[in-house]
């Protein structure tokens, strides 16, 4: 837990640009919400790992996404139900469903569906928030919770100690 | 910064490479989970399998030890499979259909025992046997009849009730009549009225003015007399029209035990009635067992054989599980079944031996293959019976009318000791026999229809008994000669409610014996019963003729006011004709009888 935290203010004060770090928590979302065995998470481990997003951000809010993403199954079986039986994309669904890519996809479960439609559909304006809401963090905040206790604590612990003696010698910055 | 890091491609190759191993790493423990965990949930019992071994090239999976408890009996697998090889087509995969040209199932053992309780956990296991569950359990009638005295107890008898009526009927008109007679004249009335004639019988009949007063106070009691003899004559009339048909009722009452006796004769005692399907006595449970037996694996599989409906858009669907959701269908531009075994070679191990047969397309999509699931077995090398062959279809190729048969043909099949009846008077077995079986059946929907033809040949019974009951030897006797048999059954009605219908022409010969016997008990019962009832019935019979007499009685009481009132009547009589017309004419002469003709019309 400690290390995780450790990541995450890391991550957060780190020098990585906001948008790297937006750009993971998007793709973590969409990993997160959907059936984690589903082809198209393969392409969202593709992009991770070859577009350059901060791979600990990613982690993290997968962590994170998917635990919601259980506890929205509820929501998301609607909207997939709405959207898959949606007379106006009965001819895409019927193109698709006769394709390999789409039976693998197994775009026609309405948890698929229904959480895929959700997380990409919030895919931009996440991207946008976290962006600005990352600038501010680091404009208003960062200094203040350098400051707090928890984080002077965390600062003293052995852990972070060596954990910043082997970034130093990586040439990160903790 | 460059946005891209090419590094990260081998590191995706890698993870890919990782992931398909993994998958092939643990896809055997993971289709063993999988079957375990399914099939459990769908038997109602354990289901357990040793291994389940996944082969890429070719592409398969084989199973090994399967074994499916029996719900009903959990010490029981109902059946053990051995061995189960599947190849599967690898490019239908790509497209979630799992078709498989050949599957082959060695060992197949029905009925194995099990070393632990295959019960789930939280399961409830019924109690009772399958054959006494509805109404498939039959035993021979009993021939031990209940205890006369003992069976009074229980039971309210009509001739009681009938006297005990009569009582009450006979005590309410005794107190009926007894008020009524309070109101009729009496003695002390017909004392009164002899006052007044022996008043006027001493009036002065010298003066004719006394005279004419007399006769009218003779009239006037003349009236009142006749006017009371009348009412007293009708009581007298109504007493005794009462009187005999309480006497009629308790006449009848005598009889009455005989409807009582009949009664519980019929109740209690055996009739021809219950004779006359002994076949189904001594067959019915075992057949019937074998065919609810039958049902319940029907009823269990047969979900399995045709997929459920679709959801609509606007139907929520109840049975969704957690973290699940619904697949919905698209129509498919080359239809075919999400998944298909085209052939199951099968080798089924029975006492007998080894029976093979194939299982042609089963699928739960038969409406998009076209074709019916069939299977054929048949075996002519079986120790203790000749032959054997099974044929069959379940036909869902159009959902809403499924159709299924099957047709079963056995010869020459040598049961041996089979046991048909066990109770504390009789024990049978059927030791030997040489049994020809042609059965087919047929469902159509829920509706069932089977018919089954038995013949049995060089058959051989054993009777045993615990107390050599005349029942028991009655039977052993029937039995003993008996060499050749036919047994017909018939099922109809619904797979939920199925009705049996087993015949024999062993009924007859039972059932005389059964006859003879049940005769005999018949009328000891019967004289025991009788007797028992006119014992009950002695007290009440009595204090019924007693009360019926004491009414008789009061017919007496109003016999003596009559004669009393009738004697009345004739001195009033005379003494009018007397006074008036005699008396006055010889006294008074010419004269005064001409002044009353004047007075007196008609005197």
């Amino acid at each position: 837990m400690v290390r995780l935290l450790l990541k995450l203010f890391r991550v957060l004060n780190s020098e990585t640009r906001p948008a790297q770090i937006s750009l993971a928590l998007c793709l973590a979302m969409v990993a997160g919400l959907t059936p984690l065995m589903s082809l198209h998470n393969l392409a969202v481990l593709l992009l991770v790992l070859v577009v350059r997003v901060n791979l600990t951000a990613f982690l993290l809010a997968l962590l994170g996404f998917s635990g919601v993403g259980f506890l929205l199954d509820p929501v998301f079986h609607p909207i997939g139900l709405a959207v898959l039986t949606a007379p106006a994309l009965h001819g895409v669904w019927t193109t698709l469903y006769n394709t390999t890519v789409g039976r693998l996809e197994h775009f026609n479960n309405t948890i698929v569906m229904g959480s895929l439609v959700v997380s990409l559909a919030s895919f931009v304006p996440l991207f946008v928030v976290a962006n600005v809401l990352i600038r501010r963090y680091r404009d208003h905040l960062l200094a203040w919770v350098r400051k707090t206790r928890l984080v002077q604590a965390l600062k003293a612990t052995k852990l972070f100690r060596a954990y910043q003696a082997v970034a130093a010698l990586k040439g990160g910055t903790p | 910064m460059s946005w891209i890091r090419w590094p990260g491609f081998v590191v995706f190759v890698a993870v890919v490479v990782g992931l398909g191993a993994v998958v092939a790493l643990f896809a055997g423990p993971v289709v063993e989970w999988a079957i375990e965990a399914g099939g459990s949930r769908a038997v109602g019992a354990k289901v357990e399998l040793a291994d389940a071994d996944l082969s890429l090239f070719p592409l398969g999976i084989t199973l090994t030890d399967l074994q499916v408890t029996d719900p009903d009996a959990p010490m029981t697998n109902a059946v053990q499979v051995d061995h189960i090889r599947c190849d599967v087509e690898p490019l239908p995969l790509l497209r979630r259909k799992v078709i498989v040209d050949a599957m082959q199932v060695t060992g197949v053992r029905p009925h194995t025992p099990r070393k632990v309780s295959g019960a789930l956990p939280g399961r409830a296991v019924p109690e009772k046997a399958a054959a006494e569950r509805k109404g498939f359990a039959f035993t021979l009638p009993g021939v031990d009849l209940p205890d006369p005295k003992t069976l009074l107890e229980n039971e309210d008898l009509a001739s009681l009730a009938l006297a005990k009526q009569l009582q009450s009927d006979v005590q309410q008109a005794r107190e009926g009549w007894q008020g009524r007679l309070a109101g009729l004249p009496d003695q002390e009335r017909l004392r009164q009225y002899r006052e007044r004639l022996d008043r006027l019988k001493s009036a002065n009949k010298k003066d004719p003015q006394a005279v004419l007063a007399l006769r009218e106070d003779l009239l006037a009691l003349q009236r009142d007399l006749r006017s009371d003899m009348k009412g007293l004559e009708e009581a007298k009339g109504a007493l005794q029209e009462e009187v005999t048909t309480l006497r009629q009722r308790a006449t009848a009452l005598r009889t009455a035990p005989r409807d009582d006796v009949a009664r519980l004769k019929e109740k209690y005692a055996l009739s021809s009635k219950g004779l006359s399907n002994v076949s189904r006595a001594l067959f019915g449970g075992r057949i019937g067992g074998w065919v609810e037996t039958a049902l319940a694996w029907y009823q269990r599989l047969s979900p399995y054989l045709q997929r459920a409906a679709a959801p609509s858009p606007r139907e929520e669907e109840p049975q969704r599980q957690r973290a699940t959701g619904v697949d919905v269908r698209f129509p498919e531009r080359n239809p075919s079944p999400d998944w298909l075994v085209r052939l199951a070679e099968v080798s089924v191990i029975i006492p007998q031996g080894t029976v093979a047969g194939r299982i042609r397309d089963i699928t739960p999509d038969q409406d998009l293959l076209g074709r019916p699931l069939t299977f054929d077995f048949a075996s002519d090398a079986l120790q203790g019976m000749e032959a054997v062959k099974l044929t069959g279809a379940l036909d869902r190729v159009d959902p809403p009318h499924p159709h299924d048969t099957a047709d079963l043909t056995v010869r020459g099949y040598r049961p041996a000791d089979v046991e048909l009846v066990k109770s504390d008077e009789l024990h049978l077995a059927l030791q030997e026999a040489k049994t020809d079986l042609d059965l087919h059946v047929e469902l159509r929907g829920a509706t069932i229809t089977a018919n089954a033809a038995a013949a049995l040949d060089a058959v051989h019974f054993t009777t045993t008994t615990a107390n050599q009951g005349a029942l028991a030897t009655s039977v052993a006797a029937a039995l003993a000669d008996v060499r050749r048999f036919q047994l017909q059954g018939e099922l109809s009605g619904t797979v939920a409610d199925p009705a049996l219908s087993i015949t024999s022409d062993l009924d007859r010969v039972l059932k005389d014996a059964f006859a003879k016997q049940v005769k005999a008990r018949a009328g000891e019962f019967e004289a025991k019963l009788t007797a028992q009832i006119n014992e009950r019935l002695s007290g009440p019979l009595a204090a019924v003729e007693s009360q019926v007499g004491d009414l008789g009685l009061l017919d007496g009481d109003l016999q003596g006011r009559l004669k009393e009132g009738s004697l009345l009547t004739s001195e009033v009589e005379k003494q009018l004709k007397e006074a008036v017309a005699g008396k006055v004419e010889e006294k008074l002469g010419g004269p005064l009888k001409d002044r009353l003709k004047g007075k007196l019309p008609g005197f």
